[in-house]
């Protein structure tokens, strides 16, 4: 949390159908439990149809309007990797970025490749910290589809979320529908074993 | 302000009446600009507006405009973040869901015409992204229940062919007042009932005629009830009886109907 002004602010940026707008909820759910001001922005009906999407999460001791001005957030959360490079719009030198390795091509364009995508990001800010979250829960759970709730877990144990994992985790119990939330529950809990190994 | 219709005019009155300058912060149409430069008149005649001429008439109103508009208007300097050059050459835009009914109609209407030799009326739901590549059936977008008012007046006022798409829960909402007229004041597009059971875009809402109501109302039994003497209910499975009827209502000198009944893919998926 900034000291002078007190805010923290979240745009988090993916596709449709990657869960945005529940991570919106877990993110500004966990914030009001611990008594902040929360106000958030989303765009929906037309993301679940695979457009491109864009949530906004301000959470602080008094916040007065829900957007992220150009160049104001302090943390930049990529579900997939071209609209990671979209978001840095709102992004300034000492924004932070965890980033999903992860691309999903775009119908009928030319689809760029992560190196690509990669280089370009770095263009703009060396605080990029790049998570195969996808792979990552293929592997040890057998699907990719909490990749999100492992990447947001994985932003408060890193603590570039000024939140307390303990706070997420009461979220995810609240808001995931019951017979989901074992496997939600493990990908929290595998984005805590990440971060306790090192 | 709370709400702006009806304006609070008094409300509005006490907060302009001492004021020097005034900025309005609103998308779109300058709406509350030129109801305030009226009361403005009576009780402030010396208020300088600032609106429009600093806010964007299209768009999304982002805080960095206000922040601009406010520099100006104040003399200040507002120093623009850094906007980086991406090189993001394609727009990722949201389209129809693998399975999705509404491709049998596509398929099936590109199959019985010429596309560039009809126009295609859109209006606000799923179908709205008729207007995307690779579909590109869409030459006018409004509200809902305006395609077919709008597709009455290109038939009143040319020779061109005609195709309105509603949607079910659009029709009920807006479209059969439309229809009426269209029926009443005698011309002939062929309007294309969406009929995928439910409100899909915004969540899988219930409509008067969704299956999930007992007793729904029958979209053809209203339709028959406008008035309308051309009307087929067709599954856009049967691809062909659907193109060999598209090619027939569009001959029509009367008003066509096709109710294009098949269930959303993903209310289907929910119903499982």
């Amino acid at each position: 949390m900034k000291k002078n002004n007190h805010e923290f602010n979240i745009v988090i940026s993916g596709t449709g159908g990657q869960g945005l707008i529940t991570l919106l909820q877990i993110i500004s759910e966990a914030a009001f439990i611990e008594d902040y001001d929360v106000k958030t922005s989303e765009l929906h009906g037309l993301s679940q149809r695979g457009g491109s999407v864009e949530v906004h999460i301000r959470f602080g001791k008094k916040i007065y309007s829900p957007l992220v001005s150009q160049g104001k957030a302090d943390l930049i959360l990529g579900l997939e990797m071209q609209e990671t490079l979209k978001g840095t719009y709102y992004s300034n030198q000492k924004t932070k970025f965890l980033v999903n390795k992860h691309i999903i091509s775009i119908p009928l364009a030319k689809p760029l490749t992560e190196t690509e995508t990669l280089k370009s990001l770095k263009k703009i800010s060396k605080n990029i910290i790049l998570v195969p979250a996808g792979e990552i829960c293929q592997e040890k759970l057998g699907t990719n589809v909490v990749a999100g709730i492992y990447l947001i877990s994985l932003a408060v144990f890193k603590k570039l979320i000024p939140l307390k994992p303990d706070s997420i985790l009461r979220t995810i119990k609240k808001i995931i529908p019951a017979k989901y939330l074992e496997l939600n529950l493990k990908a929290f809990n595998l984005a805590g074993d990440s971060e306790a190994l090192k | 302000m709370g709400f702006f219709y009806p304006l609070p005019e008094k409300k509005i009155q006490k907060l302009i009446k001492d004021l020097k300058k005034v900025l309005i912060v609103e998308e779109l149409e300058p709406y509350l600009e030129k109801e305030i430069a009226r009361l403005a008149k009576d009780v402030n005649p010396k208020l300088q507006i600032f609106g429009k001429k600093f806010i964007p008439e299209i768009g999304e109103l982002k805080p960095e405009f206000v922040t601009s508009a406010i520099a100006k208007i104040t003399g200040r300097k507002f120093r623009q973040p850094t906007t980086y050059n991406l090189q993001l050459t394609t727009k990722r835009l949201p389209r129809l869901c693998p399975g999705c009914p509404y491709w049998l109609v596509i398929s099936a209407i590109k199959k019985a015409v010429d596309v560039n030799k009809v126009i295609f009326g859109g209006e606000i739901g799923c179908y709205m992204l008729f207007g995307n590549p690779p579909v590109n059936l869409q030459d006018y977008l409004s509200c809902m229940g305006s395609s077919v008012g709008i597709a009455h007046g290109i038939k009143k006022a040319t020779e061109q062919k005609v195709i309105a798409f509603v949607g079910d829960s659009s029709f009920f909402h807006a479209g059969i007042p439309a229809l009426i007229n269209t029926v009443f004041n005698k011309s002939n597009p062929l309007i294309i009932i969406l009929n995928n059971q439910t409100t899909a875009m915004t969540g899988f809402q219930p409509h008067p005629g969704a299956p999930a109501i007992p007793d729904g109302i029958k979209i053809e039994e209203i339709v028959k009830a406008c008035g309308v003497k051309n009307l087929k209910v067709i599954d856009p499975v049967n691809q062909e009886e659907f193109a060999q009827t598209v090619k027939e209502f569009l001959g029509k000198n009367g008003v066509s109907v096709i109710v294009a009944r098949r269930i959303c893919a993903l209310l289907a998926q929910k119903r499982k």
